[in-house]
């Protein structure tokens, strides 16, 4: 694998050549600082481009369009990383050697169609499919309650991390949505083009770089961009005070999150350690909260933990019966003690190092690993994937013990199950 | 050993029977250092009822191939493996079909041991009553997170309006019911009669070395008996017939939903090739429904649907096609759905757009080492070899005979659900 930037005067062409893809993506990255009523707007965006443009003005004629190239496809998706939002337009064709040379031209085309060449009158997108993707928005943002895991995720995360980028959700912003227009989101999409970073990132087996380059050169060719800042990615430490919250819906099981903050992490533990702590604790076959919810007490069907980044937090999530709530939580409870106990925490070390390993290697499997990989780099300093490896590798039993140390409780959620057996199947 | 090359994909797989009777297929690749091992049972939820050696047939209670599933790869009572797999850095996993049992390893360190961890674990099982008691609090409490899924409850509904008497019936976890029902006894028959040696296969997919592991898996499987059980499905029999032709129920969902399912009997299709059957009626059905179709921008265009997605599920002697849209407008939508499949019409270049698509799909089935594991299986299930000529078969594929299938279908023989949001 190699990876290659070139510095363009209105965007950055990352390229990842590399042959262990059958197929070669092309993705065009719109970053900006965040802003939350920016939101609303793009999820609005990504879902108009998508649906026609000028010279394809139906959905279907789009889709008929990538089946005649073979599958090429265009997604669009959007989110935020960090303090930064983005939108992400992403072309996928299969490798021309596969099918013919002409479909490298074709394919970007495509893109291009989607991109620069939206389905626009009097300033406004196609009003038709515009209605028709803001009311899909609507219900589906109405439609997350009737997922427990879903809605109950949104909620927990409203607590924790008030106030910061991650705490968004459009689930919060419906009535938002509902009275957008139509050439607002028009205008936002010319202010998007002109003013965000544009990072763009072609990966695959890429044997003639000068020819996709030249087609991003005329793609990009008439858009102005005026980009000229520096985005900052961190967020300062979260500030959220130690509380319990319950809520009932209809549902069998009961869906549970605890979120923990740590005190004073440096790069290191943010980087490294972190990772290990996470893995020990509820990230692997085995972690110490499965053996100890799951399998020693039969309270659970899955239960794990994962590490939020900017702001940095440690969640742990699992379903299980609302009667089991109190054991499960003074059992949680007894294994976060038990993270701070070099005995236990030993027994698991070098599974998580050899699970870490493991979970290194999909970088070279996974284009939107890449992807992400290149991307964090435009913003802070990250260390290669083999640098990372052999940091992780170092990490020691007391450098977990030292950070098992930093951990604070903050927000339990409990979304209380309140179905009877008898109104089930 | 045996290369089978995939024609025209560039793209190649071994197979080797070991003397006991095991099969095992192996793809090596060095474009990704992991792997990905599987041992798989052709057991699933489907068999219902069964006899051995002719002796009098013997019930399976629903949620038994789950069941055991669980505790082939149950950790807790065996510290040994357990601590093994966390030396290994392995992510073990398993997972229970109608058609297959599976038990599968992922990971990038030493491969040969990671091999002989997941087949001790899968030839050395250990059930007890304790053991089985505490696992129904598990299985009960994994019955209750699909339950809360309204998808899960519209399915079942689905199934019980289409067909009479199919395994799909079942719920594959089993209801809280038969969780509490199964026991040490059946586990253990069920485990004796149906992980036999001839119906088990092995696939290794990744960073591994072929050779050493072909040496190993010899080595290892002369301590494995040869066994095979002369044993007869007893198959329920299912007519053509839908069983309800039209149901509303109420859910807890936002807005309501209309499901459109077809039951098409396997033997009306007269394509010999069963693949090649399941090709054109992916076609056909992709041509009526998928973003590309005529009634997908109608639908869209007049608001009658905001969305749109159908499968087909292989059932037995019958496929299983459903149509799942979300609308504010039911009824108008069962309208225009029944009008639109009355003899539904599939041009030319539509069919020839279908091929170049089904290209890429062909291709991409190459693309993950857990992708390749995953083809070779429904090959083993459906057909018991592997198909190396998808190529050939693609460009095989006409109009004519396209034509003909869809000809065949009875579009007739629908059931409609219609799913209210609940008050």
């Amino acid at each position: 694998m190699e990876y290659k930037k070139i510095v363009k005067e209105k965007y950055n062409v990352h390229i990842i050549n590399t042959n262990r893809f059958k197929t070669v993506s092309l993705s065009v990255i719109f970053s900006n600082e965040f802003n939350k009523n920016d939101m609303p707007y793009l999820n609005l965006l990504t879902k108009n481009l998508i649906s026609s443009t000028k010279k394809y003005k139906t959905s279907s004629s789009l889709a008929i369009l990538g089946e005649e190239l073979y599958g090429s496809s265009v997604s669009a998706s959007f989110g935020v990383n960090g303090n930064i939002e983005r939108m992400m337009l992403s072309l996928e064709f299969l490798n021309p050697k596969y099918t013919e040379h002409s479909m490298i031209k074709e394919s970007i085309f495509f893109l291009n169609e989607c991109l620069f060449n939206p389905n626009v009158s009097n300033n406004c997108f196609d009003n038709n499919y515009y209605e028709i993707n803001k009311n899909n928005i609507i219900n589906g943002l109405k439609s997350i309650k009737d997922n427990p895991y879903s809605y109950a995720f949104i909620k927990y995360k409203n607590e924790m991390y008030k106030g910061t980028p991650i705490s968004y959700n459009l689930y919060n912003d419906i009535k938002k949505i509902e009275t957008i227009k139509n050439e607002d989101v028009y205008k936002f999409y010319l202010k998007l083009i002109k003013s965000f970073k544009i990072d763009i990132f072609l990966i695959g087996n890429i044997t003639n770089e000068n020819e996709y380059i030249k087609y991003l050169d005329k793609m990009f060719s008439k858009n102005e961009n005026n980009f000229n800042a520096k985005l900052n990615y961190e967020i300062n430490t979260l500030n959220v005070d130690k509380k319990t919250l319950k809520e009932k819906r209809k549902f069998s099981q009961s869906q549970l999150f605890i979120g923990y903050t740590f005190e004073d992490l440096t790069d290191y533990e943010k980087k490294y350690v972190l990772t290990f702590y996470n893995a020990i604790l509820g990230g692997i076959n085995n972690s110490l909260l499965f053996t100890e919810i799951r399998e020693n007490n039969s309270l659970c069907y899955s239960i794990d933990s994962f590490i939020t980044r900017e702001p940095y937090s440690l969640v742990i999530e699992t379903e299980i019966d609302k009667s089991n709530y109190d054991k499960g939580v003074k059992l949680i409870d007894e294994v976060i003690k038990k993270m701070k106990n070099k005995k236990d925490v030993e027994l698991l070390f070098n599974t998580a190092r050899e699970h870490i390993n493991t979970s290194l290697n999909n970088f070279y499997d996974s284009i939107i690993t890449m992807i992400e990989h290149y991307y964090k780099k435009e913003f802070c300093d990250t260390d290669d994937i083999e640098t990372r490896r052999e940091k992780f590798m170092n990490v020691s039993l007391e450098d977990i013990i030292k950070l098992s140390k930093k951990i604070h409780k903050k927000v339990t959620y409990l979304l209380e199950g309140d179905m009877n057996e008898k109104d089930s199947i | 050993m045996k290369k089978i090359v995939f024609n025209n994909l560039d793209e190649y797989v071994y197979e080797e029977k070991l003397s006991n009777g095991v099969r095992v297929y192996l793809y090596p690749t060095d474009k990704t250092k992991n792997f990905y091992m599987t041992v798989s049972v052709k057991y699933g939820g489907k068999i219902k009822e069964y006899s051995v050696n002719g002796k009098k047939s013997h019930k399976i209670i629903p949620g038994t191939a789950h069941f055991l599933e669980h505790k082939v790869m149950n950790f807790t009572s065996r510290k040994t493996a357990s601590n093994k797999i966390n030396e290994l850095g392995l992510y073990a996993n398993a997972y229970t079909s109608f058609d297959i049992t599976n038990y599968n390893m992922y990971g990038s360190k030493d491969p040969i041991a990671s091999l002989k961890l997941l087949l001790d674990l899968f030839y050395n099982i250990n059930i007890t009553e304790e053991n089985v008691k505490s696992e129904k609090g598990i299985i009960s409490e994994e019955f209750k997170m699909y339950n809360d899924n309204p998808n899960f409850r519209i399915n079942k509904q689905i199934v019980n309006n289409v067909f009479k008497n199919s395994y799909l019936k079942d719920i594959l976890v089993g209801d809280l019911t038969q969780i509490n029902k199964i026991n040490v006894k059946e586990l253990i028959k069920v485990y004796n009669d149906f992980y036999t040696t001839n119906n088990t296969f092995i696939i290794i997919t990744g960073n591994f070395n072929l050779e050493e592991t072909i040496k190993f898996l010899k080595d290892y499987m002369k301590d494995i008996k040869s066994s095979k059980k002369d044993i007869k499905i007893i198959k329920q029999r299912e007519s053509k017939e839908i069983v309800n032709k039209y149901m509303e129920i109420e859910e807890s969902i936002s807005i309501p939903r209309v499901i459109y399912s077809l039951k098409i009997k396997k033997n009306d299709i007269k394509i010999s090739n069963k693949i090649l059957k399941r090709f054109y009626l992916n076609f056909i059905f992709s041509s009526l429904f998928s973003n590309t179709s005529d009634i997908y921008e109608n639908y869209k265009n007049k608001s009658l649907m905001y969305s749109m997605s159908y499968d087909i599920t292989d059932a037995g002697s019958y496929y299983l096609m459903n149509l799942k849209m979300i609308t504010d407008r039911p009824d108008e939508l069962i309208k225009n759905i029944k009008k639109d499949l009355n003899k539904p019409f599939i041009n030319k270049a539509t069919f020839l757009r279908k091929k170049k698509m089904f290209l890429n799909n062909l291709i991409l089935n190459f693309e993950n080492i857990e992708d390749v594991e995953d083809m070779i299986s429904n090959h083993i299930i459906r057909v018991n070899h592997i198909i190396n000529n998808l190529y050939d078969l693609l460009k095989e594929m006409n109009y004519v005979d396209m034509k003909k299938v869809v000809n065949s279908i009875n579009f007739d023989n629908y059931s409609i659900l219609k799913v209210n949001v609940k008050k």
